[in-house]
């Protein structure tokens, strides 16, 4: 089977998780452990791609995730808070939707960006926090400041 | 017979001898008259040369003739004088005006070049301050620029942590990004294409 067959769960969506994904998938082969132990995520990996593992084994999702890791797009998003996993997930979908049906996003936070998000892509950093909409405005503020 | 013949021979030849030597005394004493009136005619000439009209005559001849002559020679000598100091003075004006036209347009060419060289020194000095002035106010503007770039930057600087701040203040402990996805999504949606456009590498 080729690997254009391989594909991540919708619930997959960072990077970290197909790491995850990939240690268990390992430390599963070298205990000999059975499936049902892996997380959610390597779990559902497994299962959405269970042709391969029938037909060239477990191993074969190992090579496959680390190919994906290397080709799919990464998305940096700096968020001011640790997002939920719905958070994580729909904004995941969006990327997949909109921009690339193969977006891994990778999960950073920083407190000082107050919210919004500041997404780092392959060549370009789109800031679209707080912090940086309000300095933009900073003409405004004095006048703000006057009014108050 | 021959004793007469020698002896009238001898006769003969004694007669010859004293008619000889009666005939050069005869001869002697008549130059010795001859001798006597030359020297009286001498003697008369002397006196009649050495006279005092004559000499007195001859004097006032001698005076006149060295007197015109002297006057003759006065005048040439002037002449003389003058044309040669004519002539000196003629050569000394032209010696002069050579000297002093050389000299002069050694000097004029002297001044000209140093014209020349001094306005050539104030065209530089004129570019030179041109260029240092024109240096000057660049190295202000850039002097200036520099400083209020990095007050902007300070001001900027300062306000980010101003804003930074206020908002870790404002916001607390937790942000509540449920609330906040709508507003992400959305801010997504609206550079979607640039987003494209940056992971196709059509920047």
């Amino acid at each position: 089977m080729s690997s254009k067959n391989f594909s991540l769960p919708e619930n997959v969506v960072t990077k970290r998780d197909v790491r995850l994904a990939i240690r268990q998938i390992e430390k599963l082969i070298e205990d000999d452990e059975d499936i049902s132990n892996l997380s959610e995520p390597a779990k559902s990996i497994a299962s959405i791609n269970s042709d391969i593992v029938d037909n060239k084994g477990i191993n074969e999702i190992i090579k496959e995730s680390r190919s994906f890791l290397k080709r799919a797009p990464l998305f940096d998003l700096i968020l001011a808070d640790y997002p939920y996993d719905s958070f994580i997930q729909d904004v995941g979908a969006w990327f997949r939707e909109n921009i690339d049906s193969e977006a891994l996003l990778d999960i950073r936070v920083r407190r000082t960006i107050g919210g919004g998000v500041i997404l780092i892509s392959k060549n370009k950093i789109f800031d679209m926090s707080f912090r940086s909409r309000l300095l933009e405005s900073r003409d405004k503020i004095p006048e703000v400041l006057k009014r108050v | 017979m021959l004793e007469w013949a020698l002896i009238s021979l001898g006769s003969v030849i004694v007669a010859v001898l004293v008619w000889a030597v009666r005939h050069l005394i005869k001869q002697r004493e008549q130059a010795i008259e001859y001798s006597g009136y030359i020297n009286e005619l001498h003697q008369d000439i002397i006196k009649e040369v050495l006279s005092k009209d004559f000499l007195g005559q001859l004097k006032n001849q001698a005076q006149l003739q060295l007197a015109s002559s002297i006057q003759v020679v006065d005048k040439e000598l002037k002449e003389s004088l003058r044309q040669a100091n004519k002539q000196l003075i003629d050569r000394i004006n032209d010696e002069t005006t050579t000297i002093i036209n050389t000299d002069l347009e050694t000097y004029r060419q002297t001044i000209i070049d140093a014209n020349s060289a001094a306005a050539s020194l104030a065209n530089k000095i004129q570019a030179g301050l041109e260029e240092a002035s024109e240096e000057i106010q660049t190295r202000v503007e850039e002097t200036i620029s520099k400083e209020r770039s990095k007050i902007n930057n300070q001001i900027d600087t300062k306000l980010e942590d101003v804003v930074t701040e206020y908002l870790i203040e404002a916001l607390g402990e937790k942000v509540d990004l449920g609330s906040q996805k709508d507003y992400i999504i959305e801010q997504l949606e609206d550079r979607k294409e640039e987003i494209k456009k940056d992971i196709n590498d059509e920047f």
